[in-house]
């Protein structure tokens, strides 16, 4: 069941909130000890929270679609007087005294929360096999990683257990555990969502957005968390004479094969539905993703520097990652952020000849938990790395994009396709990605777990 | 390349010898992408990092 359809429920009482809730709470109770998903589980204030949304559903005060719908926060999102980690020893202890502003905004729309996932300690890392809190598996294949960092999200709404979960995208992480999980993910426009009352990970960088089951669904949240009205499509809207464009340079590259004809075949889709698809060419996508790099360490070491000094405190992978920050000069800093509003121009030329960009969300399915390289196309890389590639330019250019499944691998494994759009353009993608799933195309076979 | 020891002596002097040792390599090959980057900037480069006048909102919604 996706939310618009436990909306629909809602309202002619087939089902009580209290119900979806109680469903929840015992997919939680069974899944989540194989996937750790959660690292804090709010039961009981998710019970009474779901009680007052009937009650108010009874007595004809209705908060719209997300009224009485259980969902998620990533562990990195301030939650009034509830425990609050980012994945963190050094924030093991930590109880926020106010809610994030998103959290707000959801909790007027009426959700109930559920309680808090899982993620790569400080959400820096991909794979969310963390040294505090466990790793937390992907639902297709326990001996895998559910992608990073918002890990228990992607993970979390594959088997059920919630609806939406929040997650943040710093490099990918919003997209790479949709990919990997076989969820949609929605990254909007940088700035689009507050990351108010959120730690941060890059703090030009940082984007807060929802993962869900359908495109529908994560706009509705989206709606609720930003100004954007207006975004969910009708079952009849159609993408007839959208320019989707095809990059013929970098995004192909180095990509496992049934990916790259996984995000083709959605293509094919598309045409079939009346948009006219065509090959464009991109810029320089490893120029920007040196200077992602670069903001990113510099950006990320700030926001701990005041507790680096404690080093047993962090895990290996994120410690050598802020030791490197350290050792970047100021200037490049500022040089890197001099490029990216050049590169922001620059890129943008693209959207003379298409409208949105399909492209694999990430370049392989899930590797396994503890694999630190993988072979691609002949070529070995860093598993991080490779995973991010086609990621990261896109949170240096703040552009919104929608991910969704695009099949799966002879192994069963999800595979993800990314959908770029123009700056606050969300509602193109949305309107795409509602199509496709309209046609089937999007369709993948639930975890077994 | 820079030395990264040298530099790490004068910023950052408790990462351990070894550790730098470890993340000298991805370093070194993050300055060979950017460094040739930084060529083409001229002066009416400004930096993309904007103030926000909106800390609750995060910026223009």
């Amino acid at each position: 069941m996706n939310i618009l359809e436990a909306a629909a429920q809602l309202r002619t009482r087939q089902v009580s909130s209290v119900e979806l809730t109680r469903a929840c709470l015992d997919r939680i109770e069974a899944a989540n000890p194989k996937v750790n998903a959660f690292i804090t589980v709010t039961r009981e204030e998710a019970l009474r929270s779901a009680a007052v949304s009937d009650a108010e559903l009874a007595q004809g005060t209705d908060r719209g679609p997300l009224h009485g719908i259980p969902v998620a926060y990533k562990d990195l999102i301030f939650t009034k007087g509830i425990r609050t980690t980012a994945g963190s020893k050094i924030y093991e202890n930590f109880v926020p005294d106010h809610d994030a502003k998103l959290v707000r905004d959801l909790d007027q729309a009426g959700v109930v929360m559920l309680g808090k996932t899982g993620l790569h300690e400080l959400a820096y890392g991909i794979t969310s096999t963390n040294p505090h809190y466990g790793a937390v598996r992907n639902p297709y294949d326990l001996e895998r990683i559910p992608g990073g960092s918002s890990g228990g999200s992607g993970a979390a709404v594959a088997t059920g257990m919630c609806f939406m979960a929040m997650g943040s995208d710093t490099g990918g992480s919003i997209r790479i555990p949709a990919s990997f999980c076989g969820t949609v993910g929605l990254k909007p426009t940088f700035g689009r969502v507050s990351n108010h009352g959120c730690f941060p990970l890059g703090f030009s960088l940082d984007h807060m957005g929802p993962l869900t089951r359908t495109t529908r669904d994560a706009a509705i949240c989206l709606e609720a968390m930003s100004s954007l009205r207006g975004s969910v499509p009708a079952k009849s809207s159609g993408i007839r004479g959208l320019r989707i464009g095809i990059p013929k340079n970098y995004y192909f590259e180095r990509t496992q094969p049934e990916v790259a004809a996984g995000v083709r075949k959605m293509a094919e889709t598309a045409t079939a539905l009346g948009a006219e698809v065509k090959e464009v060419e991109v810029m320089d996508i490893d120029a920007i993703n040196a200077v992602a790099r670069i903001i990113l360490l510099v950006e990320a070491t700030a926001a701990v520097s005041q507790h680096l000094h404690k080093r047993e405190l962090f895990g290996a992978d994120t410690l050598a990652l802020f030791d490197q920050g350290r050792l970047i000069p100021g200037v490049d800093y500022v040089n890197a952020q001099r490029l990216r509003k050049r590169y922001q121009d620059e890129f943008a030329k693209v959207w003379a000849h298409c409208d949105c960009l399909f492209a694999p969300a990430t370049p392989t399915t899930a590797p396994k938990i503890g694999q630190t390289r993988m072979i691609i196309d002949g070529v070995e890389d860093d598993v991080r790395l490779a995973t991010t590639r086609p990621m990261r330019a896109i949170n240096v250019l703040g552009l919104p994009v929608l991910s969704l499944p695009c099949g799966q691998d002879p192994a069963g494994l999800p595979m993800g396709l990314q959908i770029i759009g123009r700056l606050w353009d969300e509602a193109t993608l949305i309107r795409i990605g509602a199509a496709l799933e309209d046609a089937g195309a999007a369709a993948i076979r639930p975890p077994t777990c | 390349m820079p030395d990264w020891k040298q530099a790490a002596r004068a910023m950052a002097p408790e990462i351990p010898e070894a550790q730098l040792d470890a993340i000298a390599p991805a370093l070194d090959s993050l300055e060979k992408a950017f460094r040739p980057l930084t060529a083409g900037i001229d002066a009416e480069d400004s930096p993309a990092v904007m103030f926000s006048a909106f800390p609750e909102a995060g910026g223009p919604q």
